[in-house]
Order: C-alpha cells, then sequence, then structure tokens
C-alpha cells in the first residue's frame, strides 16, 4: 500500500509517515506542489494526504489535475484551514475525506485505513484476525463464525483499533474519534471507558481473545 | 441635562431682563426730564404774558392792583404778591394734598417764581402746574416694560424651536444614524449632506474616525483567524509528536502519565484556538447559508450525541401543544422552526449544554425544556453567576481548566447573528439559560 503525503511541515509530514509506516503503509513526503505533482504524474498512490495550503499554490488544484487525469487514488485533504469552505470545496472536487488540524495521528490512521478497504476491496471487505471475522461492508462482526451484536459506537470503536494494530491509541483520541467535535469540549473522557469496557465485554463473552490491551491505564493498544 | 438651545435661551432671557429692569428707571427719567423742561416753558410763557400785561403802558391808566387780582383769578395757581426786592428767578417743586380729592393722593406742581418792577413797587410772580406722578409714570413704564419682556420670551421660545428644528436637523440625523451603526454590519457610515460647516466638519470627522474603526475592526477579525490558522500547524505538530511518544515499548508508568498530562493541557488550546477560529468565522459572517430547521429535531439529535458521551442525565422535555390555544391551529414554521444555518445552531445547542453540564453541581440532572420557540437550559448552581462578564470573551476566568473561556462567548455571537434573546438567571439554586428564537 503506497501513500503520499503532501505536508510542507516536514516534522509533521515525519511523523505521519513513520507512524503509517508500522501500519504497513510504504510512505513518501512531498513538501511542495511541484514534487507533488510528479510524483502524481509517475505513480499510482493508494491514498494521498493532501494538505491545502502549501507553497506553490493551493493543495485543491492537484485534486483538480488527479480528476482530469482520472485518476482513481483516494484522497483525504489535512487541513490547518478548519474552514468549512474548504471542506465543501475539496469534497465537491472528489477528495474522499477531510481531516483538520490537529489531529490524532490514530485518527488519521483509521480514516486512510478505511478509505483503502473501501477503494480496493468493494464487494469483499473483510478483516480477519485468527477467530475473528469483520465484514466492513455489511458492519458484522463474528468470531468463531457466531456474530457478536455491537452497538454501532463499539463497531466504531473496534474499526478505530482495526486501523492501529499495535499502537497505543490515547484516551483523548478514543474520545475524539467516537464523538466527533464534542469530544474535546470536555476533559472528562471517561465514557471511553465504558464503551470500551463494553466492546471488551462482548468479545470475550463471545470467546474471543483479549486484543484491547490497557497501557497504564492511560491507552490502549489492539495486539495482532 | 438641559438641551443645548437651552442653556443661551436662559442666558438671554436672563439678559434681556436685566436690561429691561434697568430700563424702568432711564425710562422715567427721561420722561421726567422732558416734562419737566416742557413745563418750565409753558410756566415762563405765562408769567411772561402776565408781566406784559403788567408793565403795558397802554394798561397803565388801569388799575394795576386789580388786574394783578383779575390774573390770579383767570389762572389757577397763579400768585402776585408785593416783594420788598427783586430777586433772581428760580424753580422749585411743591408737594400737596389734592384739593378734590384729600384722602388719596399727592398732587405735584412745578413751579417758577420771578419778580417784577411795576411802577414804583416790585412783585413776586409765583406759577405752579400740575406734574404727572412718580408712581403713575412708573407703573405705566413698568407695565409696558414688563409687556415687552413677554413677548421677548415668546418670541425667544418660539425661535429656539423652530431654530432648533431647522438648524440642528443635520445634527439629529447624523446622532440618529450613529446609534444605528453596527461596526459588526459592515456598512460604510454614510452622512447626509449638510451645508453648515460646523456639522459638515462634525461628519466628515465622524466618517473618518468610523472609517479607522472599521479598518481596525476588519483587521482584529482576520488577525484572530489568521492566527488560529497559524498556531494550528504547531499545535499539529505537537500533537503527532505526543502520539509517537506514545508508541515506544518500554515506557514506564510515571512516564506514561506525564504525556498523558501534557495532553490535557493541548487539548484544552486546541479548544481555545478552534472556538476563537469559530467566533471569527461567525463574526466573519461565513455561516451564511440559511434554511428551515426544525428545532425539536437538531435538539433531539444534540440530546442523544451527548447522552452519548456524558454521565450526566439530562432531561429534554418538548411541549408544542402548550402555547397553542384551543380551536387555534398554529401557523406552520411557528411549530418550534427557525430559519437559520444548521451550523450555527448546532454550536449553539453544543455549547449551551456542555455548558451545562460542565459547570453542574454535584452531577444532578441537567433539564432541557422546549416549548415552541422557547428553550430553556437548567442545571444545579451553588450562586448565581456574575451577569456583567458572563457572554464577555474570557470574560469569567475561573480555576476550572476545562473551559476555553468562548462558549458563551460562541452562543452571544450566535444569537446576536439572529436577534435571538438569550437570557440567564438564578433560580432556586439553578443556573437557567434561555434562548428566544
Amino acid at each position: 500500500m503506497k501513500i503520499l503525503i503532501v505536508e510542507d511541515e516536514f516534522d509533521l509530514a515525519q511523523d505521519i509517515a513513520s507512524y503509517l509506516s508500522s501500519q504497513n503503509y510504504r510512505c513518501e513526503i512531498a513538501s511542495d506542489i511541484q514534487t507533488a505533482s510528479e510524483k502524481i504524474e509517475l505513480y499510482n498512490y493508494d491514498c494521498i494526504l493532501l494538505d491545502v495550503m502549501l507553497p506553490g499554490g493551493n493543495g485543491l488544484k492537484l485534486l483538480e489535475k488527479l480528476k482530469t487525469e482520472n485518476k482513481q487514488d483516494g484522497v483525504i485533504i489535512i487541513s490547518a484551514k478548519n474552514s468549512l469552505d474548504d471542506k465543501i470545496d475539496g469534497l465537491q472536487l472528489g477528495a474522499d475525506d477531510y481531516l483538520a488540524k490537529p489531529f490524532h495521528l490514530a485518527e488519521l490512521a483509521a480514516r486512510v485505513f478505511s478509505l483503502i478497504r473501501r477503494k480496493q476491496f468493494n464487494n469483499k471487505n473483510i478483516i480477519e484476525q485468527n477467530e475473528l471475522h469483520i465484514d466492513l461492508q455489511a458492519k458484522i462482526v463474528l468470531v468463531n463464525n457466531v456474530e457478536v451484536l455491537l452497538t454501532k459506537k463499539e463497531f466504531v470503536l473496534l474499526m478505530l483499533f482495526i486501523g492501529n494494530k499495535n499502537r497505543v491509541i490515547s484516551k483523548s483520541a478514543l474520545a475524539e474519534h467516537l464523538s466527533g467535535d464534542l469530544a474535546d469540549m470536555f476533559d472528562n473522557h471517561d465514557f471511553v471507558y465504558a464503551h470500551v469496557k463494553n466492546l471488551k465485554k462482548k468479545l470475550a463473552d463471545a470467546g474471543c481473545t483479549n486484543y484491547i490491551k490497557t497501557v497504564y491505564g492511560n491507552g490502549y493498544r489492539w495486539e495482532a | 441635562m438641559s438641551k443645548l438651545l437651552e442653556k443661551p435661551f436662559k442666558a438671554f432671557t436672563f439678559y434681556a431682563l436685566i436690561i429691561l429692569v434697568c430700563s424702568i428707571p432711564v425710562y422715567y427719567l427721561v420722561v421726567d426730564f422732558i416734562w419737566m423742561s416742557e413745563l418750565d416753558e409753558h410756566n415762563e410763557n405765562i408769567v411772561k404774558r402776565v408781566k406784559d400785561q403788567l408793565v403795558n403802558p397802554e394798561n397803565k391808566a388801569k388799575n394795576l392792583e386789580l388786574q394783578i387780582e383779575n390774573w390770579q383769578q383767570i389762572q389757577p395757581k397763579l400768585e402776585i404778591s408785593e416783594s420788598p426786592s427783586i430777586k433772581k428767578d428760580s424753580l422749585f417743586f411743591k408737594t400737596e394734598i389734592d384739593s378734590l380729592d384729600p384722602e388719596l393722593d399727592f398732587e405735584r406742581y412745578r413751579g417758577l417764581v420771578t419778580f417784577l418792577r411795576a411802577g414804583d413797587k416790585s412783585y413776586r410772580i409765583s406759577i405752579q402746574t400740575n406734574i404727572e406722578e412718580v408712581d403713575e409714570t412708573l407703573l405705566a413704564i413698568a407695565i409696558i416694560t414688563a409687556s415687552f419682556f413677554f413677548l421677548l420670551v415668546v418670541g425667544f421660545v418660539f425661535l429656539n424651536k423652530s431654530i432648533s428644528k431647522k438648524i440642528w436637523k443635520p445634527f439629529w440625523q447624523t446622532l440618529e444614524k450613529l446609534k444605528k451603526f453596527d461596526l459588526k454590519s459592515n456598512q460604510k457610515f454614510q452622512s447626509n449632506k449638510t451645508d453648515i460647516k460646523e456639522f459638515d466638519e462634525l461628519n466628515s470627522t465622524l466618517e473618518k474616525l468610523i472609517e479607522r474603526n472599521m479598518l481596525a475592526y476588519s483587521q482584529q477579525k482576520t488577525f484572530i483567524e489568521n492566527a488560529s490558522h497559524e498556531l494550528q500547524t504547531p499545535l499539529a505538530v505537537l500533537k503527532s509528536k505526543i502520539d509517537v511518544l506514545m508508541q515506544i515499548a518500554d515506557l514506564n508508568e510515571d512516564q506514561s502519565k506525564l504525556i498523558e498530562s501534557i495532553n490535557a493541557p493541548l487539548s484544552r488550546v486546541s479548544r481555545i484556538n478552534k472556538n476563537l477560529l469559530v467566533l471569527a468565522k461567525i463574526e466573519n459572517q461565513q455561516f451564511l447559508e440559511v434554511e428551515e430547521i426544525s428545532l425539536e429535531k437538531v435538539l433531539l439529535e444534540t440530546v442523544v450525541m451527548f447522552s452519548e458521551t456524558t454521565e450526566t442525565k439530562l432531561h429534554l422535555e418538548i411541549n408544542n401543544e402548550a402555547s397553542t390555544s384551543v380551536g387555534q391551529t398554529s401557523p406552520r414554521g411557528d411549530r418550534g422552526s427557525v430559519t437559520c444555518n444548521l451550523t450555527l445552531l448546532e454550536i449553539l445547542l453544543n455549547n449551551l449544554i456542555v455548558n451545562a453540564i460542565r459547570h453542574n453541581h454535584k452531577n444532578q440532572d441537567v433539564f432541557i425544556t422546549l416549548s415552541r420557540n422557547l428553550l430553556r437550559i437548567s442545571n444545579a448552581g451553588i450562586s448565581a453567576l456574575e451577569t456583567e462578564n458572563l457572554f464577555k470573551r474570557f470574560g469569567s476566568i475561573s480555576a476550572n481548566s476545562a473551559k476555553s473561556g468562548l462558549g458563551l462567548a460562541i452562543i452571544k455571537e450566535v444569537c446576536n447573528q439572529y436577534k435571538w434573546q438569550i437570557e440567564y438567571r438564578f433560580e432556586k439554586e439553578k443556573h437557567i439559560f434561555q434562548v428566544q428564537f
């Protein structure tokens, strides 16, 4: 899986690259429009992370270029310009997703994961890990071929874990993923415990190995 | 406070009063002087005629004594008597009781004494003529003066009114425009043309002042927006660094807790930044798309969303029928629906509910009531909030680190945008925020 990170903030691009590499993506970095558009012409990427404000122009231009050349690369806009207009423009121009800075790397990884899955496994979008069987399309979870009934939130939580295997996900990343903008309105993210606890319990009851590990009570890690 | 024109009016009136009062003795003296001169002339004429007759050689044959007698009878107040010597002529005043009506009045006389030598005898001739009384003259002058004063005051009042109406018109127009002027509306301040120099100067100065203010205001707005944007990227780097740091495999518990404790202030900074951006955007009118939205529906969704993320119990009560009287169907669009921007409405509701949950006392239940277009959110509290700075940015900073200090400012700004009424009150140990849509 190849990912192009178009981001002029070098530190951020590096962090994203190293984080995503741990999820078995091959990452390349382009720090300006020029480099990015050369790379796009030469190669095909499974996913492009696109910053809007770039040296040399607006990142949305690259999006137009992709569309005119009829490329199928998935695009996630990562923008500091948290403006509604950018979001609407970007999505209208054919971006697949929009993530406003600052974001958690776990959130980004989850978005990338789900985008690539959506794009490439259109009909048979199934993840298997030992006794666990997840149908992303139908949103069905089976443990040893027995269905586990999860709430919407629990399923969303599971997706975040699957998209961030072996990574520590902080409580605040979990909270943001679960409740979007509302999460950062509270300092108390205790509601995350409840959802994780329920998910753990349902999976354990169905006979699934406990893949969700608590990290010093501050975060969680999905072990695979 | 008195009106501007009333001040000179008072001064003018007072001045006129002084002048007119002073004029009363002056008039009197002048009138009296003229009177006197006339009377003196009159007396002299008579005396002259008398003298001429007495010394006329044609009359010598006649008896002088008889003639004197005759004169004294014909001419009132003429007295001719023998005098031992001839003296200089003299004038005199005399006041005596009126012979006709002695109880009422004194009569004033002007007299002339002169001497005549006729034959071998000297005669003293005195004549007196009635003068107008002092009090009568004074009274007449005073009455006339008072009437003039009255006319002056009436004229002042009238002139004052018509002047203030006409001349001050451009001033009132400018004032009215200033009152209606809203810095946030982004509309230029345009004053009316006037041909009065002072007002023209005032208008042009005001226009310049307001233009500078508008510029400063828009610069401030763009500054906040730009500053927030610029902050987003370093915040993003910081956040990602912490995420990376957390991945280090052999972190001990203390290190882990340290990392997590960085997260809290970081998310507060993010929150403040985000809210500043939202505020700037509302002020820059970037939420323009409006649609008709069912309050009930959006409120319900918001409450459901919150109930999944907080342990505080939210009680939602929606009563549409309460305000609809029997036999009367409430018009469409009145049944708890508003025309506004959906994002703004969500921001408003989110902030109101977050506010209630965050400042809740002892995690008691939060009550949300929607009666048609009136939304009321109440939560438990200990004492009333200070209302003065309640809706200002960072107006109620407290030790509570969870606050961004902008939530209520955003609420207020959204309400301002749509002219909704927001009220706060403290009742029965409850903080109540009420929005009239």
